[in-house]
């Protein structure tokens, strides 16, 4: 084992050496397309480094779960790494640990990923290792009681954690009466009805019946993980493979609603302003990316410039609009200290109606574009970014091109373009205002001036 | 969807603090160029800059890290806070880049700025496009040489930093923990101050304290600049020369540091064996148990890092199986961190309970389990395990070119040689079992810790303090 360290020293020495060496000339041209028996295969060569990193995709995620079942996507990824009729939780962790190899998943409400890394000298070992799990996991009740039992402290203590509170009842109050404002991974009340049964059915269902592509990053050697992927993990794809979609009835805000969470002793008010954004209201991502930035994307941008560098109410604010293959979410979000809450949203509301009103220079719209542009390329500096990215181009069945042709399409975007896309994403008629913090901010909040909608204290406990 | 990093980040992390700590001082030989297996050119200034420049043509980006050697240790009681305070400033404009310049420049170029805080340094990177450099090296060199620290911008940013204050540390309780477990075992040293500042020292302080922090430690010869990226070193050292060569080094400051660094000032005098409490708002009891640590590069910290990895690292860890992935489990979590400083260091565990899980019960328990975990948690197989995860998170610490200007400019500071990488792995590899059971022995079991937990139960008046040992 010594020698293997002496050898793996060595390695890293000699990639360091190599990275003056290696360039690629036009980054899409590194993209390879393989198919493995019926699969599709996205593969980058990179001989920087004698690493590996391989991401599973299927297509489906937590809108599987059914009423009585919700959460089982999320566990039955999350607890692959349980235990099977051979092996502890303990001995599958130590086989991981023991190679440095990282086993992750990741569960959208539209797609779920399982994504493992490690050296490529270990390749053989560590994928093998993964795919036992992925068809002989079973998840026993005794490791599967004291992870939800760690899950349930966890999420008790939510409350003590104001900012990652707010994530998890502002989303789900903005995407409210739509099939995704479900936690994909349930709640409190759910974690009762997980057993070992469902979540081995329901692994067994993503792995037979769901559509798969394979994302795949290392040197040449790695492709010999093919003969694996498709014998130890039995990885097959045929056109029947399910892909998942969803008919629902559009929302619509009618007026913009302002929701109270009060918590014990917080001396600071976290703020989110945002909502659902239906499908057709998806447009171009790249435009919103430069209405985001110009938002409330940098430190330049038109909100931290407001709230933070002239007013000082805020250590951080920032804008998104996040968008899945049918629906999508906007938003802004921030905090400040309790006397500030009124004030805080009043800025925000009159930055977005003088941006309505007024427009935007191009001088502005120039910094943010240069922005966007400059940063571009970071994108592909680590491989296994690039990968998600392709990844997710592939989900929401957009072509590659959209990542490769980014400068030319913002280029031709304006800055009536950009006032129009905040217009209409951020407009400040139909959103929901979510203030979580101490209960003495009601207070506040009803004597806000002008009133920019309904107030309604809500109890976070309901959310967790 | 993401959200961006925050800016003018404080980072108090232990992975930020482990790897900024340093051990010596730089005695740079003048115009000195070495190139050597790094692939990186390095140059000292006739003023006492030191420049690294790591050369990366994959794609047409690049970093840039400019460390200064000074952290809230060379803070004293009144001036908390106003090393973190001079780094927000540092933002706000200067002679030639006015107040809204550097950030404007950077963002509408593409780039990205941030910075953060430790005890033992400061350190301002960017993330830019490779066409960029030429003109963040003047930049850099602005603020360096003309800093202008307005008034105006110095009230609102203290504003800012206020609501960073709060969201760190008032309203985080893993954050609150980790102060007051500093506080408590750096009690009377340099280390024993909050770098973000105390409520009471961050009101008061003037804009000429801060200018005079700024006068005192913003030097080139207290500076270290790493670049790494698409650059061609020959092109950019004299670009490097002309803007930052004229900015003159610094004078007593050298004497000022020794006596300031003085080991005497960092002899622990903490009463060791102390159990603190306090309130904070998590319903379920957090806690942290601290022994005395070794200060950054000797034998000993790798040592302990590695007794710190076998024991907490992983699920598969002796302490998760221990306390959290057992039939009868009592924490949701526990870890174990050997926390590296430049003249200093601490031990210590993490942990927080299980719901419904009596705290008296498992404190008691775990102390007097304690003295087990060098005899229970530590084999040949483990210590094996443990290296080759650090071989590991090496490899993905230099996957980027901001972890390769970040890891040389580190090295460089803490080992004087930029290109450690190599040796590190050589001591990790040469750790011996022995070696780490006899570090075990003496730190978990012939000492004993401060111990100091966070609940809601507890008291709310934050002086309530209770000393029960």
């Amino acid at each position: 084992m010594k020698s293997s360290l002496l050898m793996l020293t060595t390695l890293l020495i000699s990639a360091f050496l190599s990275v003056k060496t290696y360039a690629t000339p036009k980054i899409e041209d590194s993209i390879k397309h393989l198919n493995w028996n019926g699969i599709d295969v996205v593969y980058i060569e990179d001989n920087r480094f004698p690493t590996y990193d391989l991401l599973i995709y299927f297509a489906d995620g937590a809108l599987s779960d059914a009423k009585g079942e919700y959460g089982s996507t999320d566990h039955a990824f999350n607890l692959v790494d349980s235990g099977t009729a051979k092996l502890s939780q303990k001995e599958i962790m130590d086989q991981f640990e023991f190679y440095g190899a990282e086993l992750n998943s990741e569960i959208t409400h539209e797609y779920s990923t399982l994504s493992l890394s490690g050296l490529s000298k270990d390749l053989t070992t560590t994928v093998t290792h993964a795919c036992t799990l992925l068809r002989e996991a079973s998840y026993p009740m005794a490791t599967l009681k004291l992870e939800l039992d760690k899950e349930r402290t966890g999420l008790q203590s939510l409350v003590a954690n104001p900012q990652a509170l707010s994530d998890r009842v502002f989303r789900e109050l903005s995407l409210a009466n739509t099939p995704y404002s479900y936690p994909v991974s349930g709640k409190l009340r759910d974690l009762d009805s997980l057993t070992p049964a469902m979540l081995r059915s329901k692994m067994d269902y993503f792995l037979d019946k769901v559509k798969k592509r394979i994302y795949l990053t290392g040197p040449k050697s790695i492709l010999s993980v093919e003969k694996i992927l498709t014998e130890k993990c039995q990885f097959s794809g045929n056109p029947n493979d399910y892909v998942r979609s969803v008919n629902y009835k559009k929302q619509k805000l009618n007026q913009t609603q302002v929701a109270f969470v009060p918590v014990p002793d917080a001396n600071q008010v976290q703020v989110k302003v945002g909502r659902f954004l239906n499908f057709d209201e998806i447009g171009d991502r790249r435009l919103d990316t430069l209405a985001t930035e110009f938002l409330g994307g940098g430190f330049t941008s038109v909100l931290m410039r407001e709230v933070r560098v002239k007013r000082g109410l805020t250590y951080s604010i920032n804008s998104y609009i996040s968008s899945q293959k049918q629906y999508g979410r906007s938003g802004i979000s921030t905090f400040t200290k309790n006397q500030s809450i009124n004030k805080l949203i009043k800025v925000i509301s009159e930055s977005i109606e003088k941006i309505q009103k007024k427009g935007i220079s191009n001088e502005d719209l120039e910094r943010s574009r240069g922005a966007i542009l400059g940063s571009h390329p970071f994108k592909f500096e680590s491989n296994r970014a690039f990968l998600s990215q392709l990844l997710y181009l592939d989900h929401i069945e957009r072509p590659y091109a959209e990542l490769f042709d980014f400068n030319n399409a913002v280029l031709k975007y304006n800055a009536i373009d950009v006032t129009k896309k905040i217009d209409e994403i951020y407009g400040m008629k139909n959103q929901i205002i979510f203030v979580l913090g101490d209960k003495s901010i009601g207070g506040e909040l009803k004597k806000m001036k002008p009133r920019v909608g309904k107030l309604r204290v809500i109890d976070y406990k309901s959310f967790i | 969807m993401m959200q961006k990093n925050l800016r003018r980040k404080y980072i108090s992390s232990t992975i930020i603090a482990l790897i900024i700590s340093g051990c010596s001082t730089i005695t740079p030989a003048k115009k000195a160029v070495v190139t050597n297996a790094l692939n990186v050119k390095k140059v000292v200034l006739d003023n006492g800059l030191t420049v690294l420049i790591a050369p990366n043509p994959k794609l047409p980006i690049a970093s840039y890290y400019t460390l200064f050697d000074v952290g809230g240790r060379y803070e004293v009681k009144g001036t908390t806070g106003a090393t973190h305070f001079l780094e927000h400033m540092m933002f706000k404009g200067a002679k030639k880049y006015g107040p809204g310049k550097f950030d404007t420049l950077i963002e509408q170029n593409g780039g990205m700025t941030n910075a953060y805080t430790t005890n033992d340094s400061t350190v301002y990177y960017q993330n830019i496009p490779a066409s960029f450099v030429e003109q963040m090296v003047d930049l850099e060199a602005d603020r360096l040489e003309h800093l202008l620290l307005e008034p105006y911008s110095f009230e609102s940013e203290r504003k800012v930093i206020f609501e960073e204050r709060k969201m760190r540390y008032e309203n985080s309780p893993d954050g609150f923990l980790y102060l007051m477990m500093m506080k408590k075992v750096f009690e009377g040293t340099p280390y024993g101050q909050s770098v973000i500042g105390d409520v009471e020292d961050l009101s008061a302080l003037t804009r000429d304290q801060v200018m005079d922090f700024f006068k005192t430690y913003y030097a080139p010869d207290n500076a270290i600049l790493a670049i790494a990226g698409d650059v061609d070193p020959d092109k950019l050292l004299p670009v490097i020369k002309e803007k930052y060569g004229a900015i003159p080094h610094s004078s007593g400051l050298q004497e000022l540091k020794a006596k300031r660094d003085d080991p005497k000032n960092y002899e622990f005098k903490a009463k060791f064996g102390s159990e603190y409490r306090f309130y904070a708002t998590n319903p379920i009891p957090k806690f942290q148990a601290a022994f005395k640590g070794e200060r950054a590069g000797t034998r000993r910290a790798f040592v302990l890092d590695v007794l710190a990895n076998m024991l907490g690292n992983g699920g598969s860890s002796y302490l998760s199986q221990k306390y959290v992935r057992n039939e009868k489990p009592l924490m949701s979590e526990i870890s174990l961190t050997s926390y590296n400083l430049r003249h200093s260091g601490v031990f210590y565990f993490t942990g927080e309970l299980l719901e419904n899980v009596s705290f008296e019960k498992v404190k008691d328990q775990f102390a007097s389990e304690l003295k087990n975990f060098c005899a229970e948690g530590l084999d040949g197989r483990t210590l094996q395990k443990t290296k080759n995860q650090i071989l590991s998170q090496a490899y993905q610490q230099m996957k980027s070119n901001a972890g390769m200007a970040s890891t040389i400019m580190l090295y460089e500071k803490i080992f004087n040689d930029y290109n450690y990488g190599s040796k590190e792995m050589e001591i990790y590899n040469s750790v011996t079992e022995a070696e780490v059971k006899k570090e075990c022995q003496s730190i978990l079991v012939d000492s004993a810790p401060i111990f100091i937990s966070t609940w809601d139960k507890y008291p709310k008046n934050p002086t309530a303090l209770m000393e029960t040992k």
